[in-house]
């Protein structure tokens, strides 16, 4: 059964990781209920194969009862500092299993990625939907349709450089310099509108 | 300092890392540098901040299925636990061996509360000088892992008692530790006062040590709001629980 994802409350997420830090199993139960919909959909995009998502939602949480003390207030969110261990190990896995994961979308039907969870959209509409839902339309438009895609490919779906050149068709360089810009439009834009700290 | 200068080439590494595009041995090493500069990890955290809005385009997706939390309790607590409802698991440490032995685990608890001090005195401010300790309350709080937290002294007759912390307790803005005392005989937390999150401090106590402490068998301290409001119970989980050990 598909979920929409929902953000859980910030202060209730810093309270439960300073508790898990001190070994607080309560805390860690909290945590997971709250956000692992969430989490399993950030690993879910990257590998979209539902047992590899779980599999990296299970190390990551292995990863935050051994870590929490090391989460730092002051350098982020904790639902950011969590969506990145999510994120880190989902690409971790996508880069050691590439072969595997090639397989599993072509002939192993027990591996191959979950058709009836997979969004109508991919990761094009996905960036759109983020930039819209935000408000940073305007400034984002100024990129072309194939350096935002490069830009989607990369952060959605975990794609190094070369993949996502592969993937596009262009020299490697072109799909750097695309990447490269389309994070700083991001960037300089939502610094503009004082979305986030310049 | 290669990594972090000039800003230029701090900011492209950054960038690169927290989208994830730098090879796995450049990533590797570049982690080891932001464990190590505060400069170059709030570079990092400034791109994820950014690549956080991206986050709002996520696209429905399964959820996880009920045995991936099975898992990882398995992975950290072993099968057994992660097979237990985490409510039959609660009360766990100090109390659930007193509460499991009777007796014989409270007084297990406080000769092990006494062997502590003795072998770390400083802890409870019980240093000699020559002559006798003078006779006090004390307790030597553990987590849930069995790891000591903090230690508490009182002088029997004292209106005041000290808490030290042995590891810093990460709580939130705005939190403070709050010290509880219950006995075998009415297992109903008392509240004893609270306490900053600091290394050391003293708590007023509202009669003499002798008068709160006497009867109780156990200490524990959980988090609570700083306001001057009286507490009644604890409001979250005990973070440490000890036995509150007689020492004269």
């Amino acid at each position: 059964m598909a979920r929409s994802p929902h953000q859980p409350d910030s202060d209730d997420l810093a309270r439960w990781l300073a508790h898990v830090a001190l070994g607080d199993r309560r805390a860690f139960e909290a945590l997971y209920q709250a956000t692992s919909t969430y989490l399993m959909a950030v690993a879910w995009r990257v590998l979209q194969h539902r047992d590899l998502a779980e599999e990296v939602l299970q190390d990551a949480f292995v990863k935050v009862w051994h870590g929490a003390g090391m989460y730092d207030a002051r350098l982020g969110a904790p639902m950011t500092w969590l969506i990145n261990i999510v994120r880190n190990r989902a690409i971790d896995i996508r880069r050691s299993r590439a072969a595997a994961l090639s397989d599993a979308h072509g002939d192993d039907d027990a591996a191959a990625p979950d058709a009836t969870a997979s969004p109508a959209a991919g990761p094009e509409q996905w960036l759109d939907t983020a930039i819209h839902r935000v408000g940073v339309q305007q400034c984002m438009g100024q990129l072309t349709a194939s350096q935002r895609q490069a830009l989607a490919l990369v952060y959605y779906q975990g794609m190094s450089h070369t993949e996502a050149a592969q993937a596009l068709d262009t020299p490697l360089g072109t799909t750097k310099a695309w990447v490269r810009r389309g994070l700083d439009y991001l960037k300089a834009c939502l610094q503009g509108r004082g979305m986030v700290t310049p | 300092m290669k990594y972090v200068q000039p800003p230029e080439r701090l900011d492209a590494l950054a960038r690169a890392y927290a989208i994830g595009t730098l090879s796995p041995r450049a990533s590797r090493r570049f982690a080891r540098v932001l464990a190590s500069s505060p400069v170059a990890a709030q570079a990092v955290a400034d791109w994820q901040q950014v690549l956080r809005v991206l986050e709002d385009g996520a696209p429905e997706a399964p959820a996880p299925r009920a045995q991936v939390w099975l898992d990882v309790q398995a992975r950290l607590f072993g099968r057994e636990q992660a097979a237990l409802p985490l409510r039959a698991r609660a009360g766990r440490g100090v109390r659930a061996l007193a509460g499991w032995a009777g007796g014989l685990g409270a007084a297990l608890g406080a000769l092990l509360c006494a062997a502590v001090l003795l072998a770390r005195p400083q802890w409870a401010d019980l240093e000699r000088s020559g002559g006798q300790a003078p006779p006090s309350y004390v307790g030597v709080l553990s987590d849930p892992q069995g790891h000591a937290l903090l230690a508490t002294t009182a002088r029997r007759h004292g209106r005041l008692l000290t808490v030290r912390l042995l590891h810093p307790v990460p709580l939130p803005a705005g939190q403070v530790l709050s010290l509880w005392a219950w006995s075998d005989a009415d297992p109903t937390p008392r509240l004893v006062g609270r306490s900053p999150n600091v290394q050391s401090a003293d708590i007023a106590l509202a009669r003499p040590a002798e008068d709160l402490l006497g009867k109780m068998t156990h200490l524990g301290v959980a988090p609570a709001d700083a306001g001057p409001e009286s507490l009644t119970a604890p409001s979250a989980p005990f973070l440490a629980e000890g036995p509150c050990a007689k020492v004269w």
